[in-house]
């Protein structure tokens, strides 16, 4: 275990810059996959079949096959059409699509779930549908998907560590390299596990004080 | 969320360190000179192997483990009067599954190197091998010697000797690691990396098989010798050794290496 103890002190510097790619992956992917997620959400509710088919189909795709199934698809099988993506930007097209997916399901939830008396209330008053769901119906449903959005945000930051597996030098692969060169596996998987425990408790302490915000005037 | 608590975290933080002590306890291997008469005890030797390195160890078309290694292995298990009982591995995972007691050998191109040594006893080699640098066809003139791999991406296998050797002789080559060797000939041909280190025996017959994309450039280099590896222990290691004695001197061994490479490939 002393062993290990300083190794782990000398891999800390590796082991950090994998957790700093873990972080960029999650952070791009979230505010990005965020706002496709609004957007698909938009399309569902439309009501209109051209648009609410492909969205159906796209977070059909997307929550029916493994993601890293995804990955390798992008990473390893679209080059066989010609579109060769680095490491990089293939992990984030994937995390992205994966973020939109989920979250898009969550904001329609969220955005369904606000008393459907609001939307004729608002048109009493002559407001249009864009202003009413700004204004009346988004505020709301903020409220219902935040738990549920902090919670496949923190599934996100561990999911990332499925781009190891496309040659993305990300917190997990830095321990897999560093394992397999010093056959220290207890001790650098354990830091490991640290890191994303303390990444993804920021992310939980983020969660807590938005949806203290988000409550301030609700009661 | 309003359940998580500060002092719940500086228990759980607490409870950590506990198991993290308890794992480092648990590492101590079992009593050595156990290990020979259980593995006899129970007629079956535990072979660690990928299943996924032809011509070594693979899966045929009907789906059964063929390969050198798998007869090797069997030769070798009826030396010691028990059988084998194969247990496909990931490489990644393979030595952690020898060393926490998963698996009784690892038989699965080894190759024997200082830091291996520290860990693990080996078996006498039973191959012989070197460094082969696979490249793209048509590539076979910019790139055949380890120099000409300065500044360039190479896909090695992690934790392998070639990705060890790569990092140590070839500081400025851009090292990528893979998992398997379907995903780095993958980024080869995509042009990813711009060549891959293996076996020599491996690369033979994977180019010969892959039919055209890909060649084997230059002259094997840094002559490598692979054994068994086993967790410490002198006893066991003096049977693995004298089953392979016995197989050299009755020719079998050179006769399966003849079946799989056409040659003696064991000295």
């Amino acid at each position: 275990m002393d062993s290990g103890l300083s190794l782990v002190v000398q891999s800390l510097p590796f082991l950090l810059k994998g957790a700093l790619y873990t972080t960029c992956l999650s952070i791009g992917s979230m505010l990005v996959g965020l706002a496709l997620g609004f957007g698909v959400a938009l399309l569902r509710l439309s009501g209109v079949p051209a648009l609410v088919i492909p969205a159906r189909v796209y977070v059909s795709f997307i929550r029916g096959t493994p993601l890293l199934v995804q990955l390798f698809l992008i990473y390893y099988g679209l080059p066989q059409f010609g579109i060769r993506l680095a490491p990089i930007p293939s992990a984030l097209i994937g995390f992205t699509l994966s973020v939109g997916g989920y979250s898009s399901e969550i904001l329609r939830g969220a955005i369904a779930a606000v008393d459907p008396g609001q939307w004729e209330a608002a048109a009493v008053v002559a407001m249009t549908r864009a202003q009413t769901l700004r204004r009346i119906i988004l505020p709301q449903a903020a409220r219902t998907a935040l738990p549920p959005l902090g919670n496949s945000f923190i599934s996100l930051v561990k999911d990332t560590s499925l781009a190891a597996t496309i040659q993305v030098p990300e917190l997990f692969r830095e321990a897999q390299l560093i394992s397999a060169r010093t056959f220290e596996i207890f001790s650098m998987y354990l830091t490991a596990a640290a890191l994303y425990w303390m990444l993804s408790s920021v992310l939980a302490a983020l969660q807590t004080h938005m949806e203290k915000r988000a409550n301030l005037y609700s009661r | 969320m309003l359940l998580w608590k500060r002092r719940h975290f500086v228990r759980d933080v607490g409870l950590l360190a506990g198991v993290a002590l308890a794992g480092g306890g648990l590492a101590t291997p079992a009593r050595a000179e156990d290990l020979l008469a259980a593995i006899k005890a129970r007629g079956t030797l535990l072979v660690g192997l990928e299943g996924t390195y032809p011509p070594f160890n693979y899966q045929d078309e009907k789906g059964e483990l063929v390969g050198f290694e798998v007869d090797f292995a069997n030769a070798l298990t009826a030396q010691l009067g028990v059988k084998p009982d194969f247990r496909p591995t990931k490489w990644d995972g393979i030595l952690a599954a020898l060393e926490s007691g998963r698996i009784d050998v690892v038989i699965n191109q080894v190759t024997i190197t200082p830091e291996r040594q520290k860990r693990f006893d080996f078996s006498q080699p039973y191959t012989v091998s070197g460094i082969q640098i696979i490249v793209r066809k048509g590539d076979e003139a910019k790139i055949n010697k380890p120099a000409d791999l300065a500044g360039k991406p190479v896909g090695v296998g992690l934790g392998t000797n070639y990705e060890q050797w790569l990092r140590q002789n070839v500081p400025t080559a851009d090292v990528r690691t893979y998992d398997d060797d379907p995903t780095k000939y993958q980024d080869l041909r995509a042009g990813r990396v711009d060549a891959v280190l293996n076996d020599r025996l491996v690369a033979a017959d994977f180019v010969k098989k892959s039919g055209g994309p890909f060649v084997g450039a230059g002259e094997p280099f840094a002559k490598q010798l692979q054994g068994i590896a086993l967790r410490k222990d002198a006893t066991f290691l003096a049977a693995l050794n004298a089953g392979i004695d016995a197989l050299r001197a009755s020719g079998e061994l050179e006769k399966i290496s003849v079946k799989w490479f056409g040659t003696d490939v064991t000295k």
